[in-house]
This record gives C-alpha cells, sequence and structure tokens, in this order.
C-alpha cells in the first residue's frame, strides 16, 4: 500500500476521487446507488443451498485444505481404504490442472469427481453444487472435498461444508499457524500428518499447536501417518462421532 | 491469486445492479469496503478490478477502496485498539486473548451510473 511506512491505516491518504459532479463537460446525469452487499453474497448463498441439501440426506462434507503436498490425498487413500464398506464415501476433489489425485481416489474404488479450477486457486460453492451432481450420493455418507492445495483463499469461500479440516505435515515449519491465521482460525480439525518422520526432523508440535490455538482456542488435533497408518484410529473416531 | 475472482464478483455484482436502474450508459466509480483483516490485498484487488471491468459497463470507472480497521478489546485492561492481525496482544498491557471484531468486511457500499 505504501513504501516508506508500515501504517496500516494509510489507505485513505492514496484514494483519488473523481467525484460526478466534477462531470461537466459529460452529457451523462449521475446517480448514486446504494447497495451495501457483501462481495462474497452469491457464493454464500450458494453454498447455504448446498449445506441445505446436504443436512436432507445426513451427508458429512468435509472441506480439506492445506498447502501443496502435505498428504491430503494420501489421508483420504489411506481412510477410504480402511472405512470403505462401514460409511458411504464420495469425494471431490480440487486440482488446478490434472485428473491425478482424482484417478488415485478411483483406484480405490469409491465415486470421485475432479474439478479442475484453471488459474483459480479455490474451489467455490457453485463448483461443489456442479460436481455434486455428478455422484450418487448416498444417505448418511461422507462427502470428502479437497481444496486446491492453498491455505490462503479457500478460507475465505464457504462451500456447503460442516467443517474444514486443515492438515499441515511436519515437514513444514510449525510456524504455518502464524503465517496463514485465517485458515487455522476457520478450520475445526487440524491434522499434524507425516509424523513418521518426526524422529528426523527438529519439527515441534507443542509449539505449532500453540501458535494455532492462539487465533482458534477450540481447534482440535490428531497427529497421524498417512503412510504408517498411526494415528488414523483417532481420525476415524472424529469422523464417526461428527456422521451420526 | 483470489483477488481475480472477487474483482469479477465486483464487477458482476455491479452489473447485475446495475442493469436494474434503468438506461445506464457507464458506471463511473465504485465504493468498496475492505477490512484489514478480510485477506485481500489492497493492490492487488485494485489491479485485477482494472482488468476484471475490461470491456464493461464499469470499464471507466474509479475504485474506490475504503479500508476498515479491525477492532481488539483487552481480556485483562479492557483497553480498546486497533488491530492489524488475528495475533494481536494488548498495546497497552501485552496481554494476549485480544477479542477482534470487524476486519472482515468485503462489500460492495454504492456504486454511480451515468444516465442518458
Ligand atoms: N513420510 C510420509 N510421507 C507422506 C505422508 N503422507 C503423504 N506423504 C507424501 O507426501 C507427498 C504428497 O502427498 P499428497 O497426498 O499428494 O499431498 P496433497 O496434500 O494431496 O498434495 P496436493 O493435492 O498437491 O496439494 C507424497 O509423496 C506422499 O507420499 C506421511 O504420512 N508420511
Ligand atoms: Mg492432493
Ligand atoms: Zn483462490
Ligand atoms: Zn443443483
Ligand atoms: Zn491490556
Amino acid at each position: 500500500m505504501c513504501d516508506s511506512c508500515d501504517c496500516g491505516s494509510h489507505g485513505e491518504s492514496v484514494i483519488i476521487s473523481k467525484p460526478g459532479a466534477d462531470h461537466k463537460h459529460s452529457p451523462t446525469h449521475s446517480r448514486t446507488v446504494q447497495l451495501e452487499i457483501d462481495v462474497l453474497a452469491k457464493n454464500n448463498e450458494i453454498a447455504a443451498r448446498n449445506r441445505a441439501f446436504f443436512a436432507s440426506k445426513g451427508i458429512l462434507a468435509l472441506n480439506l485444505v492445506s498447502s501443496p503436498g502435505s498428504g491430503k490425498t494420501t489421508i483420504l487413500e489411506r481412510t477410504i481404504g480402511d472405512l470403505k464398506g462401514q460409511i458411504p464415501l464420495a469425494v471431490i476433489e480440487g486440482d488446478q490442472q490434472t485428473l491425478r489425485d482424482a484417478e488415485r481416489i478411483e483406484a480405490t474404488g469409491i465415486e470421485v469427481v475432479q474439478v479442475n479450477t484453471g488459474t483459480g486457486c479455490h474451489l467455490d460453492g457453485e463448483m461443489i453444487h456442479r460436481a455434486m451432481h455428478q455422484l450418487t450420493l448416498e444417505q448418511d455418507s461422507i462427502l470428502f472435498i479437497e481444496n486446491v492445495g492453498n491455505l490462503v483463499c479457500p478460507a475465505l469461500f464457504d462451500l456447503g461444508e460442516a467443517a474444514k479440516v486443515v492438515t499441515i505435515s511436519v515437514t513444514e515449519g510449525e510456524d504455518k499457524p502464524q503465517k496463514y491465521p485465517h485458515m487455522f482460525r476457520a478450520a475445526t480439525l487440524c491434522l499434524i500428518n507425516k509424523i513418521d518422520l518426526l524422529p528426523h526432523l527438529d519439527f515441534d508440535v507443542a509449539a505449532c499447536r500453540g501458535f494455532a490455538r492462539q487465533v482458534n482456542p477450540e481447534l482440535e488435533f490428531i497427529e497421524v501417518s498417512a503412510t504408517s497408518g498411526e494415528g488414523m484410529g483417532q481420525w476415524y473416531d472424529w469422523l464417526r462421532t461428527r456422521c451420526i | 491469486m483470489h483477488e481475480m475472482s472477487l474483482a469479477m464478483s465486483i464487477v458482476d455484482l455491479v452489473m447485475e445492479q446495475s442493469t436494474r436502474e434503468g438506461e445506464v450508459d457507464r458506471v463511473s466509480e465504485v465504493e468498496v469496503e475492505v477490512g484489514n483483516l478480510a485477506g485481500v490485498l489492497i493492490d492487488s484487488l485494485e489491479f485485477c478490478l482494472e482488468a476484471a471491468a475490461r470491456s464493461t459497463l464499469l470499464e471507466e470507472a474509479n475504485f474506490k477502496i475504503i479500508p476498515t480497521m479491525a477492532q481488539g478489546e483487552c481480556p485483562s485492561c479492557r483497553a480498546s485498539f486497533e488491530v492489524a492481525s488475528l495475533y494481536a496482544v494488548c498495546c497497552h498491557c501485552g496481554a494476549a486473548g485480544v477479542t477482534i471484531s470487524g476486519g472482515q468486511e468485503l462489500k460492495v457500499r454504492s456504486f454511480v451510473i451515468e444516465e442518458k
């Protein structure tokens, strides 16, 4: 905003106005229309419709977010392998390009739809609405929505989910919650993944939890390894208690 | 980043509303309120708005971005002050756990139409 100072309220000084009354040469007549509409109102409306649909069918929809590569798809693969046959499951995969993650899920034998956002860096309510139409969503099922790997804008765009689950892997910095506080504030559960690698790293789990709790005192944590399976039982228990 | 999709939403929203206003020649101004904790980069939003407005009624519009600040209240000394981050501590006594309100706004306040 300002190159020479950090002051947060500097914005006002850079407003360059051209009030309508100054348009002396304009043959038109200006009129101000008051609006006061939230820019995200349309998305929020669609998300609310998705949410009502999920509620009517007893579907638990979860919005899975993380930085690229924290292990969302691997967690899903393992979860599906362990829960298939016990709870009906479906997946919506969000990526900018490629069908790769959807193909990985397809290989587990459950229904999946890929949403490619192109240059878009997040899923939105309408994309989920459209994807839902491609799925046979069963009564009392779980719908996992893997968002685009990005901790910034998925925090802004409601999809109609029951909860956001944020994954951080121990190969990232434990200060991630400080760098992306909006997402950690918006999340209900934080999965700390790749704990099989902890012996080789100096990731401070307690510090990471502490940073996240500062912005979200209610945030729950489960430590898991999607590759070894450690801690996954706790995640399944979390899912089961949410399902009913 | 998401500023582009927000900019497109803003342009769409104003276009949609302006069609209800009769014979509109063009939109000359749009006032957008952006909270300092809304997760939006104002510079980037301004840039994207210009791009999103191209070849629309808003092509020549002046986008006025009005920044608003989140307010914090200290849990221990009760002071209230403007906060610049979700990690704010009290600027009077240093206490953590500041209660934050506002700062998340992202809305179109008004726009100005030029009528024929
Ligand atoms: N050691 C270890 N590696 C893991 C674990 N979980 C995932 N990985 C590895 O991390 C890499 C990325 O995993 P993905 O599941 O593709 O991550 P993602 O979050 O889906 O990535 P994007 O969709 O690109 O954002 C892969 O090489 C995985 O094998 C884990 O628990 N331990
Ligand atoms: Mg993935
Ligand atoms: Zn985005
Ligand atoms: Zn529909
Ligand atoms: Zn204080």
